[in-house]
């Protein structure tokens, strides 16, 4: 119903779409509490470049503040559709062969680097408190730009979600790498991201998945302990990164570092696929799972 | 200090065994740095690890001290901190480092107040050795500094009135202790009650004189969360105080504070529900226990608590400040 499944859509030429930052924000507050502003709803995510891509302006209803909503980890918890279908594995991997041809090897396209970006949203909020969630949604958006300004031969495409499932009326373009963030300091994240987990096919955690922890570099406001994460990490068999998304520097690199794994994982590298990028970020980590 | 981590039981490979025969020679008469490096090495080498257990232990501290001894710790708030190891300090010498401190916090007083002159600065400075607190027998004994006012006659009693107190110990620093060389004595927690002007006196005579280096210890909200639950766990007989909680909303511009309170017994009903096997806490225990209280906050208020930060606990037993602040309430009996 509501689940992503990678290559659902043909790949358009020398576009690559990543999904970033799920399960991260908090908004713990009642409508008595903060005063919600009902003028946070509509934040739009500022675009860049000339050309404003197609779903943009059609999700411009559903277009509520990355700032939005809550909790709804109950409501979720009842969706529980098994994310694995096994016919779906076999047409995503014959997908995954008619998609390499015709991707262009290095090739630019005409339009230039025009970039642009989208916010689908899952559910509407009912209440909003703004100030709250800045702080959290502020990284993922700082990333995100990040992320933009890279140079690369390709139009790049970030969605922010606050958690999965997406909306499944709405037209969105294959997705090549999710990418989940969990904060240290606040379990809620962590909680945010182990449900949307659900959500994901099984052909995703072929490396099309990573988990970026950030929070680590202030110890004494962390809640959850870093072998949590690790062992998540290594349940689902996906690379775990840290950093610590309020520095400036580290954010640029993390950046730099998200933006090359989404070329590889649109098979925009020659050579390099998802899968054998894991396998190479694996082995230098992690021991064999058969010792969990 | 870590008690969790020595009680994980992962097999560990001796270097010694794996190595080649001239290897062998390098390592028997490996430098501290390197059998530093080599335990690591084992800690990280099953890096995800399965939930961490923490076992309390009867430990020695239950044995060997002495009611008396213990009184002063109680009911007073300590700030902790962090040292580094102390080089050359010994036990046998600690009137000379009393009357030393004595001489340095005369002389410092002396720099800062010209005003008041002619006072004797009648202060006094005691090193004492506190028997019995520690984890495990391997662990270095604590010693204690205390600053008292004499009095100026001298027909009432000596002692006069306690000023400011600051201990050191070590409870349970096997994994630390493995990796100390020979000179340098391991007592990496101080706690410290009195003026804060004091402490960094002393603070700073003990770091000139045993090269050592003072920090101040931050509790975060993980190990707060743990004290939550193992001082819930302990069995009292009547409980004085409510069991409260202190989170802090991160938000801009102004921040909340949200504090819970709950019954003691209510509190011990909900961990006696939770907990599984007797003489061990797990990790999926605790994070139910505060769950549960999580989950009862957001039914009634609609407030996810589990995504501020926990910043301060306070039961019966003891209390504990984010800040590296704690408070020891009541003597458990036995």
């Amino acid at each position: 119903m509501s689940v992503l499944k990678p290559l659902d859509k043909l790949p358009a030429l020398n576009t690559a779409t990543g999904l970033v930052g799920v399960g991260d924000p908090v908004s713990p507050g009642g409508p008595s509490l903060l005063g919600c502003a009902q003028a946070h709803w509509l934040r739009p995510f500022p675009i860049r470049g000339a050309r404003y891509s197609r779903e943009v302006g059609q999700s411009v209803g559903l277009w509520e503040s990355v700032v939005g909503a809550v909790h709804t980890g109950q409501e979720r918890a009842q969706t529980s559709d098994p994310p694995l279908g096994s016919s779906s594995r076999e047409r995503t991997s014959s997908q995954l062969s008619s998609g390499c041809d015709r991707i262009p090897q290095g090739g630019v396209p005409g339009a230039g680097f025009s970039r642009g970006t989208a916010l689908p949203r899952s559910h509407p909020s009912t209440f909003l408190p703004g100030q709250l969630v800045g702080t959290e949604d502020a990284l993922l958006q700082q990333l995100a730009d990040s992320m933009l300004k890279e140079d690369c031969a390709s139009e790049l495409r970030v969605h922010l979600a606050k958690s999965l499932p997406l909306p499944s009326n709405v037209n969105r373009p294959r997705i090549d790498l999710i990418v989940f963030v969990i904060n240290l300091h606040s379990k809620y994240s962590l909680q945010h991201v182990q449900e949307s987990l659900r959500h994901v096919d099984a052909s995703f955690f072929l490396g099309r998945v990573c988990f970026l922890s950030t929070g680590a570099g202030q110890e004494h406001h962390c809640s959850i302990h870093r072998n949590t994460v690790l062992k998540l990490a290594h349940t689902y068999r996906s690379p775990l990164l840290f950093c610590d998304l309020e520095v400036e520097d580290f954010r640029a690199t993390m950046a730099q570092r998200l933006v090359r794994m989404l070329l590889v994982c649109a098979g925009h590298v020659p050579g390099v696929s998802a899968l054998s990028l894991l396998s190479l970020l694996r082995s230098s980590e992690t021991p064999p799972p058969e010792e969990l | 200090m870590d008690s969790y981590d020595a009680s994980e039981s992962t097999p560990e490979l001796t270097p010694r065994q794996s190595a080649s025969s001239h290897l062998k020679d390098y390592l028997i008469g490996a430098t501290p740095l390197q059998k530093r490096l080599e335990s690591v090495r084992k800690q990280t080498s099953f890096v995800p690890t399965p939930p961490r257990r923490k076992i309390p232990q009867c430990s020695q501290l239950q044995e060997d001290v002495d009611p008396h001894k213990v009184a002063f710790f109680l009911h007073k708030q300590w700030t902790l901190y962090s040292v580094t190891p102390l080089y050359q300090f010994s036990y046998s010498n600690l009137r000379e480092y009393a009357r030393l401190l004595n001489a340095f916090i005369a002389a410092e007083k002396q720099k800062g107040l010209a005003v008041e002159v002619g006072e004797d600065f009648n202060i006094k400075v005691i090193f004492s050795t506190l028997l019995g607190m520690k984890g495990t027998q391997r662990d270095p004994e604590a010693f204690l500094v205390q600053i008292l006012s004499k009095s100026q006659m001298p027909s009432e009693n000596r002692e006069g009135k306690v000023l400011w107190t600051g201990w050191f110990c070590c409870i349970f620093g096997d994994s630390l202790l493995e990796t100390v060389s020979q000179d340098f004595t391991c007592l990496p927690l101080f706690l410290a009650n009195g003026a804060e002007s004091n402490t960094a006196i002393i603070g700073t005579w003990f770091q000139k004189t045993f090269d050592c280096h003072f920090s101040p210890l931050a509790i975060n909200a993980f190990n707060l969360s743990w004290m939550a639950a193992m001082w819930t766990a302990c069995k009292m007989d009547r409980y004085m105080a409510t069991t409260e909680f202190l989170w802090s909303v991160p938000c801009s511009p102004q921040s909340l504070d949200i504090s819970y309170a709950i019954h003691p017994e209510d509190a011990k009903a909900l961990w006696d529900s939770v907990h599984k096997t007797p003489g061990e806490v797990t990790q999926e225990e605790v994070d139910l226990f505060m769950d549960c209280l999580y989950s009862h906050f957001h039914r009634h208020f609609k407030i996810h608590l589990s995504a501020t930060r926990l910043v301060r606990v306070s039961t019966s037993v003891a209390s504990a400040h984010t800040d590296g602040k704690i408070k020891v309430s009541l003597n458990k009996s036995s």
